[in-house]
């Protein structure tokens, strides 16, 4: 189960939700503690990781947990404007996750 | 105790359309911009507020998105007009939406309509609101706003 090359094959669950009118909420969780330790401790989704793949500044995350009881790993980032805006394209903020599930893990 | 509101943006109108060719996928936003100039030009650039949403781009993520660069081979763009009176929305959806089809890049080869059609016309939509209130307020007594009453019916 550790042995996946890309998060998505690590994880149990990689979501988005909103979080309040001007939030976004992700969830990664892990199927048992090997594979939590395993992200974890790889930083592939630490404050500067998720600022990278978004192209955000650090400002823009609210928060950044690492929730052992759970084995997941939480954040939250502002949304460009709040929920059902028009032009929002998104009004749960569901489909924000995309670009983690492809996140390469080192030595895979 | 918590307070939201929202409020009413205006009248909107919706259009749909498609791009296949794959210099003007490459140069899209040229085209978004035109179509926006061909509404500028009749309504000036307040009051009235227009998105394009541009799907097998970056429809969902925006900005953030990381394969922004590397569109698809077929885009679908959702034209929102919001505007004050449900006749100004569907007229700056409707010169947005057909301007994109006249908009002409010189590099484009075909010339007889540079979008296509889903539908040959707009479409009216819920009106647009926004989130204007996300507070809480601090009470000594949490029923304090909710004054209650006891009277006798008389029945």
């Amino acid at each position: 189960m550790t042995r996946g090359r890309k998060l998505a094959e690590i994880a149990k669950t990689i979501r988005s939700k909103n979080a309040g009118v001007d939030k976004i909420t992700f969830d990664v969780i892990f199927p048992d503690r090997a594979a939590y330790d395993r992200v974890r401790e790889s930083d592939v989704l630490s404050r500067e990781a998720v600022c990278r793949i978004f192209g955000i500044d650090a400002a823009q995350i609210t928060d950044h947990v690492e929730f052992d009881p759970a084995l997941a790993i939480k954040f939250t980032i502002y949304r460009h404007t709040p929920s059902g805006s028009p032009g929002d394209a998104d009004i749960f903020g569901s489909q924000q996750y995309g670009p983690l599930l492809d996140i390469d893990m080192p030595d895979g | 105790m918590k307070l939201e509101g929202s409020d009413k943006v205006g009248e909107r109108y919706v259009g749909i359309v498609g791009v296949c060719d794959p210099y003007t996928i490459a140069n899209i936003d040229l085209v978004t911009a035109w179509a926006r100039q061909q509404v500028v030009e009749r309504f000036g650039d307040s009051c009235y507020e227009l998105h394009f949403t541009v799907y097998g781009r970056n429809a969902i993520l925006g900005d953030r998105e990381p394969l922004k660069a590397a569109p698809g081979h077929e885009l679908g763009i959702v034209v929102q007009a919001v505007a004050p009176t449900k006749a100004m929305a569907d007229e700056v959806c409707m010169i947005a939406t057909r301007q994109m089809f006249y908009a002409r890049l010189p590099e484009v080869k075909g010339t007889a309509g540079g979008v296509a059609f889903l539908l040959d016309e707009v479409m009216p939509a819920s009106p647009a609101y926004r989130w204007t209130l996300n507070h809480t307020m601090r009470l000594d007594d949490p029923l304090e706003l909710f004054p209650t009453y006891v009277v006798e019916a008389g029945v």
